[in-house]
């Protein structure tokens, strides 16, 4: 044992960049509803398909291209450093 | 400032910037998912899904005669398309694929109810427009035409 000499710590460091730690973090959330969102349109475009509501599908199909391109924009405008 | 100090606020620097790649990478598997998602509904709508009883064919002879209140099976459009018809009390022909909406199992024909029911999770169909009577099929059972010639009962070929 070295008493702790050598060791760092790390506590709190994560708010040592609160503004890029909050920007991600909202970011992060956003494109979790967004993936909610996603995960509900997959369920319902498989339902309308086998129904055969195929124009339903399409609609489906434009909002999770939408939504993946909201998602897509997000995170390439994150901050880097 | 001395050395040991500056190395460790060298050390500091790096965890902190591990910190927010950690959240960028997070965020870069969210995004990930979500092209998944996005590929999935392309697949589903570019059709690797089967749909039974949806698509029709050439018309085809499926039984020679059936009896008022009796029902009779047969495979359509294509040969792993099982299909049900029956004969309904006020003489009309009516089919319907018999695999159900819910989990696919095959559905009856029961006589006495009069309805098509499927076995596996007491799924119900009004036999005379394949609506959902009762259970757990989100769907109705898909209809196929069915035409009364003089040398027996023909499936599909278009609109009687
Ligand atoms: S498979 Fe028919 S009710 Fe579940």
């Amino acid at each position: 044992m070295n008493g702790g000499r050598g060791r760092i710590d790390v506590r709190g460091t994560s708010e040592d960049h609160p503004d890029i730690a909050a920007s991600l973090h909202a970011r992060i959330a956003i494109v979790a509803v967004i993936i909610t969102c996603q995960l509900w349109a997959l369920t319902a475009a498989l339902d309308a398909w086998l129904g055969g509501a195929t124009g339903a599908v399409w609609w489906l199909l434009g909002f999770q291209g939408v939504a993946f391109l909201s998602a897509l924009l997000i995170w390439l405008a994150s901050p880097r450093s | 400032m001395n050395e040991e100090t500056r190395a460790r606020r060298h050390l500091l620097d790096r965890i902190r910037e591990d910190r927010l790649v950690t959240r960028r990478d997070y965020l870069r598997l969210l995004v990930t998912v979500s092209g998944g998602l996005l590929a999935g509904t392309i697949a589903v709508a570019s059709g690797i899904f089967r749909r039974h009883g949806t698509e029709t064919g050439a018309a085809r002879k499926v039984a020679d005669s059936v009896a008022t209140g009796e029902s009779f099976t047969f495979s359509y459009p294509g040969p792993d398309d099982p299909a049900i018809g029956m004969r309904l009390d006020d003489d009309s022909l009516v089919a319907y694929s018999s695999v159900c909406t819910h989990l696919a199992c095959a559905v009856l024909w029961i006589k006495e109810s009069g309805k098509l029911e499927c076995p596996c999770h007491n799924g119900v169909f009004d036999a005379r427009s394949g609506d959902v009577l009762a259970g757990p099929p989100p769907r109705p059972l898909p209809k196929i035409e069915l035409r009364e010639r003089s040398d027996g009962i023909y499936a599909g070929g278009g609109s009687a």
